[in-house]
């Protein structure tokens, strides 16, 4: 399995694990994934990574990911720009086999997005 | 009128289920899938990737344009020339933005959504003809730009 499948294939899994709630997790500059512990306390609704990981992973984070549970088209939310301020990081969401890249573009304070594809690992 | 049960499903950006909420693209999507079963093999991402309520009035972006473009299926016409399902593109409000579609659905009647509303029926006279931008008829989609499996 190639790393972009492997990848998908994690978070899908770790997704469905959680399910009803919001899986999160970090994704390493190699591209693994890493699960981690969603902290709020309305996880049904929202995710924060537990912070002790994000430290253990800061220097070697690429991306952040978290699930939107049985959404047939997880596309990013509104609220999700809260979370996507940091230029870091990439952002990804999705839930069964359909994620999502999405960002922050500041001249219009709004999130764009695009379907998360093995050209985006770089 | 076949037309009447498509009126009163909840707006919603992006969105495409009739019960949480559709945007305009997405209501034609909708209706021809039930009324002609044509499946129109993309939705409003496709043209639009912006996340938010008012993405109209912070950008500039043409994405209803695209409708001119080969690639999506749809053959220019005449405003004139216009038959029930065909479709037209409007630029809305004081954007300089090709912002919105609606549905032809008989003479001088349009279905459409947008922002604040549920879908509804509309007249299509003086007030929208001068917003709109273009007509359109569904010709289908030519030697594979979008696979059935696509998204």
């Amino acid at each position: 399995m190639g790393i972009f499948q492997q990848l998908v294939t994690d978070m899908g899994k770790h997704a469905q694990a959680e399910y009803p709630k919001e899986c999160c997790g970090l994704i390493t500059k190699a591209f693994k994934y890493v699960p981690c512990k969603n902290i709020s306390p309305f996880p049904k609704d929202s995710f924060i990574v537990d912070p002790e990981t994000l430290l253990e992973y800061e220097e070697n984070c690429w991306g952040i990911f978290h699930s939107h549970p049985g959404d047939e088209n997880p596309i990013p939310s509104e609220e999700d720009k809260r979370g996507a301020v940091f230029e870091e990081f990439n952002f990804v969401v999705g839930f069964n086999t359909k994620f999502y890249i999405y960002w922050l573009d500041k001249a219009i304070d709004a999130i764009r997005f695009d379907e998360f594809k093995d050209k985006h690992l770089s | 009128m076949w037309y009447n049960k498509y009126v009163g499903f909840p707006y919603l950006h992006l969105g495409q289920d009739v019960e949480k909420g559709i945007d305009c693209f997405n209501l034609i999507r909708h209706v021809y899938k039930e009324e002609k079963q044509t499946t129109i093999p993309y939705t409003t991402q496709d043209f639009c990737n912006i996340v938010d309520e008012n993405w109209y009035t912070k950008v500039h972006e043409h994405p209803f344009e695209e409708f001119r473009n080969d690639k999506w299926g749809w053959t220019e016409i005449k405003v004139t020339e216009l038959k029930p399902f065909d479709v037209v593109i409007m630029s809305l409000g004081s954007t300089n933005c090709v912002n919105h579609c609606a549905l032809y659905v008989a003479k001088n009647k349009i279905l459409q959504t947008m922002i604040d509303h549920t879908s509804w029926i509309a007249p299509y006279g003086n007030y929208y003809i001068q917003y709109t931008m273009g007509a359109f008829r569904w010709r289908g989609i030519n030697n594979g730009y979008f696979s059935t499996t696509s998204n």
